[in-house]
């Protein structure tokens, strides 16, 4: 190869590409690797999604629902009656059934 | 009487004041004088101290035959020479060097490869007006690796394409290594204003421990298919890495980084040093081959940042690179990235382009391994 290239031109163009060209793909091997770790680019799992919802894992779409439903049934009253059952329970002062039961009616 | 008399003469015939010529004096004080830069300035003081030493050790005249010298077959530092010679301590100075260097920089910002990769023209560069100058293609191709800025990479291609210009090309790499600070600076702020030295870079995004297992393995994968030749020093810098960011390697990752480069760093250090006797690095083409060398470094430079600002006319406003990082293309880990945080300080206190130099700074140890490899397929 040398010997075709006195002044080394062809040598020079040719290296230098190659080593542009190994970067470049390294840059484009990266690039994808840090989108697909980033979460910026997510990769289509039919399947696991499919033996999620099989085992009775919700989607997030459902624990969206769920949530929603939950706080649209629960109203400040309802955190408050819990909240002071806790302390009573925590403080060892209620003793509805028996000592650390804790029991709480049903909203009506 | 007699006898007692002859046998001083012969004794005096052997030891070095005999045999001392003006240019061991010269290659004696040269490596004195590398001792000396070494301590004070604290340039490169873990390389140019060994060569330095080695350089008075190499320089010692004495008689042949008593296979003391480095270039006597079987003499011990003729044994250790071999691992130049041969080119299996640069390998394993890769090895250190993935095992004691942090990628993230470069996985978080990818684009900063291909100033690595630009940085590389200089070595072509050199190769051409060696060329030009009366070497002969492989010898070019060994005195042009001196714009990578590695010394393992050019000990390994100098012994491949022309080991007997190895002393006079290892010592120039390393010398100029340790001038990057002197040589970078006046070229950073040539070639950029003052608008562009306060660019601000974007942080960058933080790295998972997975990207930093997956990269060693694909880096390697796709570095070595495309430049098999470049296989010993890719495969031992990566594999170095993945010891080192596997978490289940520590002990080995240790060992690389810390007693092994030491070893290989003092080994090569010296041999490298006593290869330059006088009557073998003395010569024309030792003065021509540091010339071509410095430009090869100035080369490298000047278009390492000319191509961060050619980056920049595609970046948008906020993501745009500063060119004072564009020096670290070169290679030379970590001393050309604190020339570009140390520059862009100068011009704004609170500007740290350490963290950003350092992706095309490690980007340059894989070019220059890359440039290495395709020099070796066509020449040698």
């Amino acid at each position: 190869m040398a010997e075709k290239d006195p002044h080394g031109a062809i040598i020079t163009l040719v290296s230098v590409s190659v080593v542009f060209v190994a970067l470049v793909i390294l840059y484009f091997a990266y690039t994808f690797i840090g989108k697909l770790s980033s979460g910026e680019m997510k990769l289509k799992m039919p399947e696991k999604k499919k033996k999620a919802e099989a085992k009775g894992v919700p989607s997030g779409e459902e624990a969206a629902a769920i949530a929603l439903a939950l706080d649209q049934e629960m109203n400040g009253e309802v955190y408050a009656a819990i909240s002071m059952a806790l302390h009573q329970y925590l403080n060892d002062t209620v003793h509805d059934n028996e000592s650390y039961v804790i029991t709480i009616k049903r909203k009506r | 009487m007699n006898t007692i008399i002859d046998s001083l003469q012969q004794f005096l015939q052997y030891t070095g004041f005999a045999n001392m010529t003006w240019q061991h004096l010269v290659m004696i004080a040269i490596g004195i004088a590398f001792i000396t830069v070494a301590i004070l300035k604290d340039w490169e003081p873990l390389l140019l101290v060994p060569i330095g030493f080695g350089m008075i050790i190499g320089n010692i005249p004495f008689t042949e035959g008593l296979q003391i010298g480095i270039y006597e077959q079987g003499s011990v530092m003729n044994i250790l020479y071999q691992g130049v010679q041969k080119g299996w301590y640069p390998p394993l100075i890769f090895l250190g060097i993935g095992a004691m260097t942090d990628f993230s920089s470069l996985i978080s910002q990818p684009r900063l490869l291909l100033i690595g990769a630009a940085a590389q023209i200089g070595i072509f560069g050199a190769y051409v007006v060696a060329l030009h100058m009366g070497f002969t293609p492989a010898e070019s191709g060994a005195i042009g690796i001196i714009g990578g800025a590695d010394g393992p990479t050019a000990i390994f291609l100098s012994s491949k394409l022309a080991p007997h210009l190895m002393g006079a090309i290892a010592v120039s790499a390393y010398s100029y290594m340790a001038l990057v600070p002197v040589i970078q600076r006046p070229i950073m702020l040539l070639l950029t204003t003052k608008k562009e030295r306060l660019i601000r870079m974007k942080t960058p995004r933080p790295v998972s421990q997975r990207e930093k297992i997956i990269f060693p393995i694909v880096g390697f994968i796709l570095t070595a298919l495309i430049v098999p030749s470049g296989m010993p020093l890719l495969g031992m810098l990566f594999f170095g890495n993945l010891l080192k960011e596997s978490g289940v390697t520590k002990r080995l990752a240790e060992t690389a980084r810390g007693p092994l480069i030491d070893v290989v760093t003092i080994l090569i250090g010296v041999t490298v040093g006593c290869s330059t006797q006088a009557d073998v690095f003395l010569t024309g083409n030792s003065v021509k081959i540091f010339f071509l060398g410095l430009m090869s470094f100035v080369i490298a430079t000047t278009c390492g940042v000319l191509f961060a600002k050619f980056m920049n006319l595609f970046c948008k406003e906020g993501n745009k690179i500063n060119p004072l990082i564009g020096n670290a293309g070169v290679s030379a880990v970590p001393d050309a990235a604190r020339v570009s945080q140390n520059v862009g300080r100068e011009f704004d206190k609170n500007n740290h382009l350490l963290m950003h130099a350092m992706a095309p700074n490690v980007a340059g140890v894989i070019g220059s391994a890359v440039a290495a490899g395709i020099l070796l397929s066509f020449l040698g």
